[in-house]
């Protein structure tokens, strides 16, 4: 049996102080992340073997610190997506959505941002635009088109379609693991202002660039002449990724009451997906076809959450994040709306410059010691909400803010299309700042 | 056993300024998969072959390779293709040349002939200072090792 964690007394070496040095192994870990030299999942498993061996934490007490139900919605949604795009499905949606429109340029425009909003929403942003940004570069070369507004475009609705449930963006992950709200309660709660920033984000890239969009007849014709059938490589396969999904989805909705985590649901759906795939094939092409998807699962992203998980714990233990959070209600008087829209505005500021995700790991804990100010873990929902529209809607600030945002990029310089730090700022920091006052208006109006 | 046993004088050899229209020419001609690219010293600067020039008649989107996924839904006529080549074809090989794998006079063959295998059945043989001593191509290598036999 366990300890129970609060029971655990650091002891830490030479006798040093527990929350200072804490503290210096948490900023250093942050530091060395901020500047990408090195991998920032080697950095973080280094800076949670540093706080075991330093003394912060005990080995059990750094288990104790891991969310695995984190970490098993994000293996198991990977994995279902990892199978799902083999089937094409979401290059057949890209095209489809691009000859409803009868390939005009606003048009797409318009439905690609669409498209990836709901993907993104449903699935993990990073995969969304994995798969919808390539055949968006082959619609926009065969309409003589710069992809550019179609990239800046996407990375946007890719974040702010993330951040309207519970899986599409990984603080929502974070906050909804450690609080447990639901994927209703995101549904219901962050759900409707991103529709509405969705639509006010639209409209102003249609002033901006949707109007001044222009193709040739013939241009359009060959897009129009696209087989959006003949991009589904595996009808069965899109069956079942499509009847799993929907499973999982249906779970995350309906199971919650009965008990069952978002990562049971996912790691289950992921297994029963796996099991469909390789139905009927033999021993040695099933290892071959579970190996090959276990490899597309990003190991990068999943040690990355263990091991910031054990370095914010240590934090915890030590007593600086409740030292800060003290901090905090005496900078705003202890007043709910004063937190919350302080929240909110730092949240998107700092997440448009640095990974949101180390910062939200360590703002959970840091929200969750304030619950006797606000009348108890209830009363803490609009620093929630605050939090995760805050974090995700402030990834798309700077071309760094957010992990789909550096995927988009690379893809496209790969592609012959570079998307440059600078330009992107200047239309995204913007953009990004509309978005999050109108989240401000909807935090006042609703919750405050 | 040295790889120079079964290394020949490049058939084509290419400057970065020849035209990728005279280079598919004089590759096609020669029945060669690829040519090195050499400044005036015979210093080599890339590689550019059939498969760089079947790329240019692609969206650029082929560049990303698997994560492109297929081409299937595309559907365009021989002219289609032809214009897009035709796009590229007055420009120089230096824009569309590869940086490609390379083997040294001391290579052994056995490696020589399993770097054809696993590439693209050519391998540009060059000394310590990057100058071009000559290359090993897959039918040169069959060639050499028919004849032993």
């Amino acid at each position: 049996m366990h300890a129970d964690t609060h029971a655990w007394v650091p002891d830490v070496l030479f006798g040093l102080d527990p929350m200072w040095t804490a503290t210096l192994i948490l900023v250093a870990t942050y530091a060395v992340i901020m500047t990408e030299k090195v991998n920032r999942a080697i950095v973080a498993l280094i800076g949670a073997g540093a706080m075991i061996l330093i003394g912060v934490l005990n080995q059990q007490a750094a288990i104790r610190g891991v969310d695995f139900n984190t970490i098993a919605l994000l293996t198991g949604m990977m994995i279902v997506v990892a199978i799902t795009r083999k089937s094409g499905v979401f290059q057949f949606v890209a095209i489809w959505s691009a000859k409803k429109v009868d390939a005009n340029p606003a048009g797409i425009l318009f439905m690609l941002q669409m498209v990836t909003a709901v993907f993104s929403a449903l699935l993990d942003n990073v995969t969304t635009v994995l798969l919808v940004v390539p055949v968006t570069l082959v619609i926009t070369e065969e309409l003589k088109l710069k992809p550019w507004p179609f990239l800046v475009a996407m990375i946007f609705a890719s974040n702010i379609g993330g951040t309207s449930t519970l899986i599409g963006d990984p603080p929502n992950i974070l906050i909804g693991s450690a609080t447990g709200l639901s994927f209703n309660d995101f549904v219901l709660n962050t759900g409707p202002v991103v529709v509405v920033i969705q639509l006010v984000t639209t409209g102003i890239f249609h002033l901006m660039w949707g109007r001044r969009l222009h193709a040739t007849a013939e241009a359009r014709a060959r897009v129009m002449g696209f087989d959006a059938r003949e991009a589904i490589t595996d009808w069965r396969l899109l069956k079942q990724s499509l009847a799993v999904t929907t499973l999982v989805i249906l779970g995350f909705v309906f199971a919650h009451p009965l008990g069952l985590e978002p990562g049971t649901i996912a790691m289950l759906g992921a297994a029963v997906l796996m099991l469909l795939f390789t139905f009927g094939k033999d021993a040695e092409e099933q290892s071959h076809d579970v190996h090959h998807t276990f490899g597309e699962v990003e190991w990068i992203t999943i040690f990355f959450f263990i091991g910031l998980f054990m370095v914010v714990h240590g934090v915890e233990q030590a007593g600086l994040l409740k030292m800060l959070a003290e901090q905090l209600l005496s900078m705003t008087g202890g007043d709910l709306a004063t937190t919350a829209i302080a929240i909110l505005w730092a949240s998107a500021i700092l997440s448009a410059v640095v990974d949101n995700i180390p910062f939200v790991a360590t703002m959970i804990p840091l929200i969750k010691s304030m619950a006797p100010a606000f009348g108890g873990p209830e009363g803490l929902k609009p620093l929630w909400w605050a939090l995760s529209l805050g974090a995700c809607l402030g990834g798309n600030g700077t071309l760094v803010g957010a992990s789909a945002n550096l995927t988009v990029a690379g893809l496209a310089e790969r592609a012959g299309h570079p998307v440059r730090f600078i330009p992107y700022l200047k239309v995204a920091f913007g953009m990004m700042l509309v978005s999050i006052a109108i989240a401000h208006v909807y935090l006042w109006a609703r919750y405050l | 056993m040295s790889c120079q046993l079964l290394m020949m004088e490049p058939p084509v050899r290419l400057k970065p300024g020849d035209s990728v229209a005279q280079a598919v020419k004089a590759l096609l001609a020669a029945s060669q998969p690829a040519a090195p690219v050499t400044d005036e010293a015979g210093k080599l600067l890339g590689v550019f072959g059939l498969r760089q020039a079947a790329a240019l008649v692609l969206p650029k989107a082929a560049r990303l390779g698997d994560e492109l996924g297929d081409l299937a839904y595309v559907h365009e006529s021989l002219a289609d293709l032809a214009a897009r080549f035709a796009a590229h074809a007055g420009e120089p090989v230096r824009r569309h040349m590869v940086e490609h794998v390379v083997a040294a006079p001391d290579t052994q063959a056995m490696e020589a002939v399993l770097l054809v295998e696993r590439g693209d059945g050519f391998l540009p043989v060059v000394d310590g200072n990057g100058r071009l001593l000559g290359v090993v191509t897959a039918a040169r290598a069959l060639a050499a090792v028919s004849e032993g036999h």
